[in-house]
């Protein structure tokens, strides 16, 4: 699979596969999983425009770099408009459970976001990147354009961060 | 707080590959569209510049031509006239050149 052009099958194969990484990903600066989904799906179309000069190894970290700018250029017109008061503040409910369940759900779901939004973003990229991404440290510095040893350390950072706004992270619950 | 509570993975809105695919096909119709749009300007543009100017009437030859003959100049004085040909018989012109 390796060094090969980036066909249609190929593209659709990767999107497949990163679907659910990258959604996670970008809901992290968005916070809505409509407009996780548009950002998502805009990165997706502006690597297979650029089809002609990527290969199918360097494509996996493209896609999330993309992502990840496209993100937070919405971010950023997301917090002028807010500034003019042209958007409301968002969020979004999880229907789910009962009503005592989905509050508590809600509740904890606000206390994440709090805290990570209170990341600043260059951590920001590197935690969310190495919790949901499944990419190699060297892929998450290539797609974020820094050396493989400084991804390490602003993971450390970021888990600090985290850990001093909602205390000790309980590593029994740790994904893959 | 549980590690997987802070970093939850959400599955995306279903759909995701056929809501891409048709973005794609509705991109690829606009690059087609746009296409088209700039091969026509092109077109046009060429056909423009190419296209055969009409040319320039060159007075002075065709009165040149006229002056054809060198005919007899007639002179009276520091005066000169020299007949000139005519298509019509009944129109007579002369150049005359004065040295006064």
């Amino acid at each position: 699979m390796r060094d090969e052009a980036l066909t249609r099958a190929a593209f659709e194969a990767l999107y497949l596969e990163l679907e659910a990484p990258v959604f996670n990903v970008v809901y992290r600066w968005v916070w809505s999983a409509e407009e996780a989904r548009d950002v998502m799906h805009e990165a997706f179309l502006k690597v297979w425009a650029a089809r002609s000069r990527v290969r199918l190894e360097t494509a996996r970290p493209l896609v999330f770099k993309s992502a990840l700018n496209l993100a937070s250029n919405r971010l950023r017109v997301r917090r002028v408009r807010r500034f003019f008061s042209l958007d409301a503040a968002d969020g979004e409910r999880d229907p789910r459970g009962t009503p005592e369940v989905a509050l508590e759900l809600e509740q904890r779901r606000a206390t994440v976001r709090r805290a990570v939004e209170a990341l600043p973003e260059k951590l920001r990229s590197v935690v969310m990147l190495c919790e949901f991404s499944g990419l190699s440290t060297d892929e998450i510095a290539a797609a974020l354009s820094i050396p493989p040893g400084t991804v390490g350390s602003r993971r450390h950072q970021a888990m600090s961060h985290l850990e001093a706004s909602l205390g000790p992270l309980d590593l029994e619950g740790a994904g893959p | 707080m549980r590690r997987d509570e802070v970093f939850e993975r959400l599955a995306p809105p279903p759909f995701g590959l056929e809501r891409l695919r048709a973005q794609m096909e509705a991109r690829r119709s606009v690059v087609a569209r746009r296409l088209v749009l700039v091969m026509a300007l092109a077109t046009v543009v060429v056909t423009l510049v190419a296209w055969p100017k009409p040319k320039a009437v060159d007075l002075v030859g065709e009165a040149a031509g006229l002056l054809d003959a060198p005919s007899a100049v007639s002179g009276l004085g520091g005066t000169a006239v020299q007949p000139v040909s005519t298509e019509n018989p009944d129109v007579v012109i002369a150049r005359v050149a004065s040295l006064d």
